[in-house]
């Protein structure tokens, strides 16, 4: 396997850090700000960084590390709902989406990692420094809430 | 049934980061430069010198914040009990009454207060070395001084009652010795005798002047404090006009001599007495005078002017021990006789 460039690297894996980051922050300002500090840190520690799957890894938890620190940030209420922002063609396409957005930030993050990123049980215990179990309920209670708030008979698989 | 999973990934893919972000964040990235940091030393040297300086400046403050008073050293407190310059009123006080002959034979001299009594057959343990204290504090039985000598017999209960006044002047003594610091100075004293008297002062001086009023009333022969100014020039005077106890231990027999041995030059001179037959001369000093004999007996002869009236003579005997008072041409004399018959000492007596 080849290995890319520090900018095809970036141009690889933009749009992944930047919808976790919009998935994390629920605002597109904040989501650029993320995307543009986690891809900074990167290019200072490209040099440690080998495989791809370890540069994919280290790019997700730097992403929701660096979420959290907007989170605490005072201006971070003063947000515009990503709903104004963002719009889709379909609307089951919006419905699932803005149901992921409704749910709490933990839950979130497990079913985006998941359903979105196709990553596994050990992968997201192993990205969030978690335990499986905590992953597995997390999911469940996850896909219970959109259970109750998507009618109309989704397969959670 | 609809997989959530596939309309959740169509919908992120429909999410796309605009071209134009993505370049600028790719310039961002190559045109990063790390920031220049300092040393750490350059960053903490303000709080590290604020550091040094506090610390040392508790070190240079805590001793004299933690520093308590110094003592204000030894207190010197001083409990005066002889004074020699004060003789006049010792001397004032110090000759006590002779009792009456004709009533009481064996009359004792006492006074009647708590006042400093002498007995020589106690004060023979005293030192001999003077002791000057130098005065901080007087104490009420410490400025002047006052005692009585008496002519005591060991059965008359006057003696009983002396002897206890004895014992509290001394516990007296012994208290104002504990309680405070003196500072004291010893000079040798000329006068052994006088070292005895000067451990028994320490009356007050109401005690004094009681006493002494006292003693008027009970003998003619009481010295008044004008007398004694007069009549008293150095401590050796002093030490003459005092009357001796009759103790019929032998100790007390040295003691008398040690006391009267140092008689100091008064207006009078010796008394020219004459022994009795079987007896000679051996002692003969101003204010007192000793008769020896072959046998062993001893007759002890001290007088002083005292400026009474003349007063017929008074006897007592103990065991083995006869003693005289009587007064002639102002002259007070005090015979006492150890080993010697009656008639032995009348003859001295009539032969002042």
């Amino acid at each position: 396997m080849e290995e890319l460039s520090p900018d095809e690297i970036i141009h690889k894996y933009f749009n992944t850090v930047y919808r976790l980051a919009l998935s994390q922050t629920c605002n597109v300002s904040y989501a650029e700000d993320v995307t543009q500090d986690v891809f900074l840190k990167y290019w200072q520690k490209k040099d440690t960084l080998k495989s791809d799957e370890h540069i994919k890894a280290w790019l997700i938890r730097v992403t929701i590390n660096q979420s959290k620190s907007v989170f605490m940030s005072s201006w971070f209420k003063k947000t515009v709902p990503l709903s104004e922002e963002i719009t889709f063609d379909s609307e089951e396409k919006s419905d699932v989406y803005f149901a992921v957005q409704e749910l709490p930030l933990k839950y979130r993050t497990v079913v985006h990692l998941f359903y979105y990123e196709d990553m596994g049980i050990k992968e997201i215990s192993a990205c969030l420094n978690i335990k499986e179990s905590t992953v597995k309920s997390q999911l469940h209670r996850g896909r219970k809430m959109l259970k109750t708030v998507l009618k109309g008979g989704y397969d959670f698989v | 049934m609809t997989l959530f999973r596939n309309y959740y990934h169509k919908a992120n893919d429909d999410i796309k980061a605009d071209e134009e972000f993505k370049n600028r964040v790719i310039d961002s990235v190559h045109n990063y430069k790390t920031p220049k940091r300092k040393p750490v030393y350059k960053r903490y040297a303000v709080n590290a010198a604020a550091a040094v300086i506090l610390v040392s400046a508790a070190a240079v403050c805590l001793p004299f914040l933690n520093n308590d008073e110094p003592d204000s050293g030894i207190i010197e407190t001083v409990n005066e009990t002889c004074v020699p310059e004060s003789t006049p009123d010792i001397i004032a006080n110090t000759a006590t009454p002779q009792s009456v002959p004709q009533s009481t034979p064996n009359a004792v001299q006492s006074n009647d207060n708590e006042t400093a009594t002498s007995d020589i057959k106690d004060n023979t343990d005293y030192n001999n070395s003077q002791q000057k204290i130098i005065p901080e504090e007087k104490k009420e039985n410490t400025s002047t001084h006052s005692y009585n000598y008496y002519s005591s017999s060991e059965n008359n209960s006057s003696v009983k009652a002396e002897d206890e006044n004895l014992s509290v002047m001394e516990e007296n003594e012994e208290k104002a010795v504990d309680n405070k610091n003196e500072v004291i100075e010893q000079t040798p004293l000329p006068m052994k005798a006088f070292a005895q008297f000067s451990n028994v002062l320490g009356s007050s001086e109401n005690k004094a002047e009681s006493s002494m009023e006292n003693n008027a009333e009970n003998s003619n022969t009481a010295l008044t404090a004008k007398v004694a100014e007069e009549s008293v020039k150095s401590e050796s005077d002093y030490m003459a006009k005092a009357d001796i106890s009759c103790d019929a231990s032998t100790d007390s027999k040295m003691s008398e001599e040690q006391m009267y041995s140092a008689a100091g030059g008064s207006a009078e001179s010796s008394v020219d007495i004459s022994p009795p037959d079987g007896y000679y001369t051996s002692s003969n000093t101003e204010g007192a005078v000793t008769f020896s004999s072959d046998s062993g007996s001893e007759i002890y002869i001290d007088y002083y002017y005292s400026g009474e009236d003349d007063t017929e003579p008074s006897y007592y005997e103990n065991e083995g021990c006869i003693s005289a008072q009587v007064t002639k041409n102002g002259t007070s004399y005090s015979v006492t006789a150890y080993g010697a018959d009656t008639e032995i000492v009348e003859e001295v007596v009539s032969n002042l």
